[in-house]
Formats: structure tokens, C-alpha cells, sequence
């Protein structure tokens, strides 16, 4: 079995601080980090390597800095390693992301299984998984919490409105693979090494993939940054048990926890 | 001066402008045991208001032979709804769907193309955004229009609704959107809005691929805490086992998960794995409610980036009141016994 993971390198969310009332977000942390459904996509497939031998390709599109989460994910038991890095990439759409990596994912063929995070966590774009299901033709099992071969079928659970079912896809198929899977495995200290000093990280350009800068043009603009209110902590009050459960749910419901 | 050439590229572009007709806002619709789910009627109110301001139509999607559900579109500001039928398009499967919805938009090339950001929205967005190269802006809590350009603005979370981003793509159509569930105003009903239901049948879609084997009901290993939205967290002030059942009722209603601190800890109510603070874990859930907890800093480190945090306590000095959104001076296990009933009320 031949697996493509696509693996996104983001900077670290705890790095950062928004500050609601000033309305600025600080970086404090310049860590980039495997999106963390993209580290739950890699264990799944080294599970079904584990279980079943599978070579597993990870696949990123990004800016050179990228090569370190590909290096992690080879230190991890992954055997090969893309980067599509080009500055004619430099704030590309996710419609056109997705096509870039679609291109990259059938320049790999043939893959049974491509994995994918649910959603990167920094743009919580979450559609990254549909656009290339359809962009590759394959049958797509979103939000995947585990993941198991049985005989020529894969049988998923998944989360429907965050309920577990099981469904089941023979492959070539992708799977998005939700955050709250199993987390990745620690890597083993020699691969570590390994992935720096004999692994290599190919790296393709756009030219490479048939692209032309014009085709690769962002048409999504940003129009500004909305802060929700600053939270106004301290607010106590008393009362009887129902009257309290009320105002309870009604705050809940502004905030529309529910 | 080349004025064929010229002729040819004023004409080219008329075509093009004529081809590029996309217009009205569509709107694809759920359905639950009683009606339209309420996420799609306030989806419908959201397109009224801004077909208004384009001067466009609205037009509802339905997936089967729904009139009545259609007719309720119509009621919520639809001007004419589209019942598709067809072979593969009775229970839901993603591929028959998206081909019939693929087939319905190319022949009505709609400005702007409307889910509910729920899992079914979520399934078929993408893949239609795909085959159109369309932009797609998900989890959006508002959306607008810019007049002048006609396209939409979207405002969508980032960094999971630490704040949010107003997007907008001037030129690609059709535009397409998830909007989160419960976060639009419910809109009126107007039983007299005259509106058309129309039938579309297709017999040639594609069979889904993915099989659904059914639920699964057993145990599944449960999400880590740390990636709870909803925490409910026991102190030792929850009084005794019948109110940490409370808490755990309550968590179970809410979608979340039993926490608690040392205090509970010690009790034995709780486990190693649900202690929450320096010595337990770290969490960051939307939701956090401290029942009988005092507030202790070594706890409080655990989950200073809650977003809502509600704490119940008898004491009114307690130590979590000035962290809280909420302060309850109240017994925890009363409030806990009446927000579960409230809940199974079916509020
Ligand atoms: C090194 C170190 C590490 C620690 N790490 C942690 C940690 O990781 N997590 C942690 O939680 N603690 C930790 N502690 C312990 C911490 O200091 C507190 O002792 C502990 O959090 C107290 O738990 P509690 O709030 O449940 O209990 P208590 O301190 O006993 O507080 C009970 C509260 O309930 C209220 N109450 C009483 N009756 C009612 C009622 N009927 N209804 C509502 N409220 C009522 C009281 O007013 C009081 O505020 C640590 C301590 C040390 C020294
Ligand atoms: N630039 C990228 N490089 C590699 N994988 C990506 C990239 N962008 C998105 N993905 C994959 O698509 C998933 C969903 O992304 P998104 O749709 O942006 O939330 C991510 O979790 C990744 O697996």
C-alpha cells in the first residue's frame, strides 16, 4: 500500500497571543509546527504501515522552513518526503492549494490512501480534504477518529456531528483524519538523527508541476480583522438554584455555547 | 488600427460578461423531524437580507421529495426551492449529491451558494467549491455584501475563534460558504411569501462509494481532555457522589467531559487523568464550569485560557470569583440539579 500524508506547517497557535481589546495579535513564539490533525493523519498511517507494511510519502506545501516538519515526519517512520516550495506560492488561495497539491499527489501515483488533516488550525480552512477527494476523483471519509484495514475494505470510524459511525471505503480513497484521532507517536532518537543526515526531502517547484505564476495568483483578499469583546471577568451573583441555572443558560446561550 | 481585432475582443467581452451571469443567492437546506432545521431557516433570513441588497433572488435547495420543507423555505424567504430527486439521492451519500448539486448550479450559475457548517454542509461545500475552483469561506458567524463589487464577505474564524477574518473574492463565482450553526438571528416566518416549489429529477448520478456500516455505539477512547470544548470540573464543594453524577449528567448534556481538582481528587471522585492544574492537566476548552472549586492558583494555572469560565460556590469571597465570566453564589449541587433540568426540558 502506497499512503500520501499531506502535512501542513503552521506556527505554533501557543505562541501567540490575541489581545481583544487592543485588537492586535502578538507572536511571541516564532515555532512552526505539523498542524495538529496532520499528526494525527501521519500516526494512521504508520499504524497501517505497522499493522499492514505501507510506504508512506509525506507531502507539504510550503515555505522552505517546511522542511523541518517533513524531517519530523520522517523521523517518525515516514520513507519519503515532498516539499513544493516556490516564492511563486507565497499566499496562495485554498482553491489553488489544493490544486497544486492534487498535481503534486498524481505525480506520486498510483496512491491508495491520500490522508489529510481535518483542518489546519491556524486558518481552520477545513476544506482542504473535500477539494482534493474531488479534484483526485476518490470517495472521501471526513473527520476519521480511527482507522483499520479489513481484508480489501477500510473500515473508518468517523464523527457525524460529532457522533461516531463506521463506515467503510475500498481504496483509492481519501481520509481527513480529525484532530481528535490518536496522537502522533514520539520519534525515536536515532531517526531523528537519520532524517537530517540520510533521508532527503525532494523538493519540487511550481515550474515543476506545470504551473505558471498567473495561475497561482490569490484571488481571495483579506478586508481586516474583527475582535470579539474583551471578556469582563468578576460578574457575581446570587439567587435561587433555578433562577441561577437560568441565568446560567442564558449567558451560555449568548455566547452561544449551546 | 486593427478594428476587427478590436471588434472582436469588445464582442469577446460582451460574451464573456454574458456568460459570467451569475446571479442569486442559493441556499442548501436540512431537514429534521419537524421541518427545516433552525440553522437553515436563519440561513434563509441571512440570503433574504442580502438578495435584498443585490437585488437578486433567493433560491432553496432540498434534497427528495420534501414540499412541505420547501414550502417553509419559501415562508423564510426563498422565492423559489428546488426539490432534487433521483436514484442515490434518498438517504445522503456524498457522491450522488454532489453531482446533482454540481448539475443544478451549472445550469442556474448562482452568485452565491449557502450550507450550514454541519457535517453534511461540510461533505459537499468543499467538493463543489473544488469543481468550480470556487472560493469557499467556512465556519463563517457573519456574512455581508460589498454592493459595488457583488461579492460576498465572510467572516470566518481564526486561530479557532481567538478573532475572525473578513474575506472576500472579488472575481471568482459562484462564491460558496458554511455558516456555524446558532450563530445567525432567527428570522420570522410570513406563512403568505408566494414562492414556487419545483421537482428536478436526475437518473444518471453516481453511486456513493463509502458505505455506511452504522453507528457505533461502544466505547470510543475518549478525546484527551486538553481537546474538550466543554469542561464541567468538580470541586470538593460538589458535596459528595450524587453531585459529581450531577456534573457528569450535566458534561454529557453539554458535549463535554467530568474534570476536577485536587479537592475531588482526594475525595475519590475523580481520577488522576481529570485532575485539572499544575499537578493535572492543561486544558483550554470554550466552556468551563467550576462547581464547588475555591479557586486555588495551582488549579487556576490549569486553565487560564479558558474562554467562558462559570464558577458555583457558596462562599462569596471564593478565590475563583474575579477569574470568572460568571459567579454563582449558590450550592453547587442545587444549580447543578436545575440546569439539568432545565437542559432535559428540552431547551
Ligand atoms: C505543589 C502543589 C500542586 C498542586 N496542584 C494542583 C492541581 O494540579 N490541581 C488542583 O486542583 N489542585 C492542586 N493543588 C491543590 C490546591 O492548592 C487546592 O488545595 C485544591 O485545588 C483545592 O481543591 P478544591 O477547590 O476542590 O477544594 P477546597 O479548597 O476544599 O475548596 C472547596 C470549595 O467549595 C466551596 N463549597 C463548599 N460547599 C459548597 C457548596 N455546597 N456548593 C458550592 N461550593 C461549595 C468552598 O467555599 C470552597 O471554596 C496543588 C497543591 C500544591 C501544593
Ligand atoms: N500547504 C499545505 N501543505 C500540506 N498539506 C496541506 C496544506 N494545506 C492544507 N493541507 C492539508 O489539508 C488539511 C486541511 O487543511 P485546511 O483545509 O486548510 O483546513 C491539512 O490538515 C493538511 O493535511
Amino acid at each position: 500500500m502506497r499512503i500520501a500524508v499531506a502535512v501542513k506547517q503552521i506556527l505554533d497557535p501557543e505562541g501567540i497571543t490575541v489581545n481583544r481589546r487592543r485588537e492586535r495579535i502578538f507572536i511571541n513564539r516564532e515555532e512552526r509546527i505539523i498542524n495538529p490533525a496532520d499528526k494525527c493523519a501521519l500516526e494512521a498511517a504508520l499504524r497501517l504501515k505497522d499493522a499492514h507494511g505501507a510506504e508512506v510519502i509525506a507531502l507539504s506545501l510550503g515555505r522552505p522552513s517546511a522542511d523541518d516538519a517533513l524531517r519530523e515526519a520522517l523521523a517518525l517512520g515516514a520513507d519519503q518526503a515532498v516539499l513544493i516550495s516556490d516564492k511563486a506560492l507565497a499566499g496562495i488561495d485554498a482553491p489553488t492549494a489544493a490544486v497544486v497539491l492534487a498535481r503534486a499527489i498524481e505525480r506520486l501515483a498510483p496512491c491508495d490512501l491520500v490522508l489529510v488533516g481535518q483542518t489546519a488550525a491556524d486558518t481552520g480552512g477545513d476544506q482542504t480534504a473535500g477539494r482534493l477527494a474531488e479534484l483526485l476523483g476518490l470517495p472521501q471519509v471526513l473527520h476519521a477518529v480511527t482507522l483499520s484495514l479489513d481484508g480489501e475494505r477500510l473500515k473508518v470510524v468517523r464523527l457525524w456531528d460529532g457522533r461516531p459511525i463506521m463506515v467503510a471505503v475500498a481504496p483509492p480513497a481519501l481520509i481527513a483524519v480529525s484532530p481528535l484521532a490518536p496522537p502522533a507517536r514520539y520519534p525515536h532518537g536515532a531517526r531523528i538523527l537519520n532524517a537530517y543526515r540520510q533521508m532527503g526531502v525532494s523538493v519540487w517547484t511550481a515550474g515543476d508541476l506545470g504551473f505558471t505564476a498567473e495561475e497561482l495568483r490569490p484571488n481571495i483578499e483579506s478586508r481586516g480583522q474583527v475582535f470579539p469583546p474583551e471578556r469582563e471577568l468578576g460578574n457575581v451573583i446570587e439567587g435561587a438554584p433555578e433562577q441561577m441555572a437560568g441565568e446560567i443558560l442564558a449567558l451560555l446561550r449568548q455566547r452561544r455555547l449551546i | 488600427m486593427d478594428l476587427d481585432f478590436l471588434q472582436s475582443l469588445m464582442g469577446g467581452e460582451e460574451m464573456a460578461a454574458a456568460e459570467a451571469a451569475y446571479q442569486d443567492i442559493w441556499v442548501v437546506g436540512e431537514v429534521s423531524g419537524e421541518g427545516l432545521t433552525p440553522a437553515t431557516r436563519a440561513l434563509l433570513g441571512k440570503a433574504r437580507d442580502m438578495a435584498n441588497a443585490l437585488g437578486v433572488y433567493v433560491k432553496g435547495i432540498l434534497f427528495g421529495a420534501q414540499e412541505a420543507a420547501g414550502s417553509e423555505m419559501i415562508s423564510y424567504g426563498a422565492d423559489t426551492v428546488y426539490l432534487l430527486e433521483g436514484v442515490g439521492l434518498g438517504s445522503f451519500a456524498v457522491e450522488p449529491y454532489v453531482e446533482a448539486l454540481a448539475r443544478q448550479i451549472e445550469s442556474g450559475r448562482p452568485e452565491i451558494v449557502l450550507f450550514n457548517a454541519t457535517s453534511f454542509g461540510g461533505e459537499l461545500a468543499p467538493r463543489l467549491a473544488a469543481r468550480f475552483r470556487a472560493p469557499l469561506f467556512t465556519h463563517c458567524i457573519d456574512l455581508g455584501v460589498d454592493e459595488a463589487l457583488r461579492a460576498l464577505l465572510a467572516t470566518v474564524p481564526r486561530l479557532g475563534g481567538e478573532y475572525y477574518e473578513i474575506l472576500v473574492s472579488p472575481t471568482l463565482r459562484p462564491q460558496f460558504a458554511t455558516v456555524e450553526p446558532g450563530v445567525l438571528p432567527a428570522p420570522f416566518a410570513d406563512p403568505y411569501r408566494y414562492g414556487s416549489v419545483e421537482h428536478v429529477s436526475y437518473d444518471d448520478l453516481p453511486p456513493a462509494r463509502v458505505e455506511v456500516l452504522g453507528p457505533f455505539p461502544e466505547g470510543l477512547p475518549e478525546p484527551p481532555l486538553s481537546r474538550s470544548r466543554v469542561i464541567v470540573c468538580v470541586g470538593r464543594g460538589v458535596g459528595d457522589e450524587e453531585g459529581v453524577e450531577l456534573a457528569r449528567r450535566l458534561a454529557e448534556r453539554l458535549g463535554g467531559r467530568l474534570a476536577g481538582t485536587r479537592g475531588a481528587l482526594d475525595e475519590g471522585w475523580i481520577s488522576e487523568e481529570q485532575l485539572i492544574g499544575m499537578a493535572g492537566q492543561t486544558v483550554r476548552p470554550a466552556l468551563y464550569i467550576a462547581c464547588g472549586a475555591a479557586g486555588a492558583i495551582q488549579h487556576m494555572l490549569g486553565i487560564a485560557r479558558t474562554e467562558c469560565l462559570i464558577a458555583i460556590n457558596t462562599d462569596p469571597k471564593a478565590e475563583i470569583f474575579p477569574y470568572a465570566d460568571l459567579g454563582v453564589v449558590a450550592d453547587a449541587k442545587a444549580v447543578l440539579e436545575a440546569l439539568n433540568a432545565a437542559l432535559a426540558g428540552g431547551s
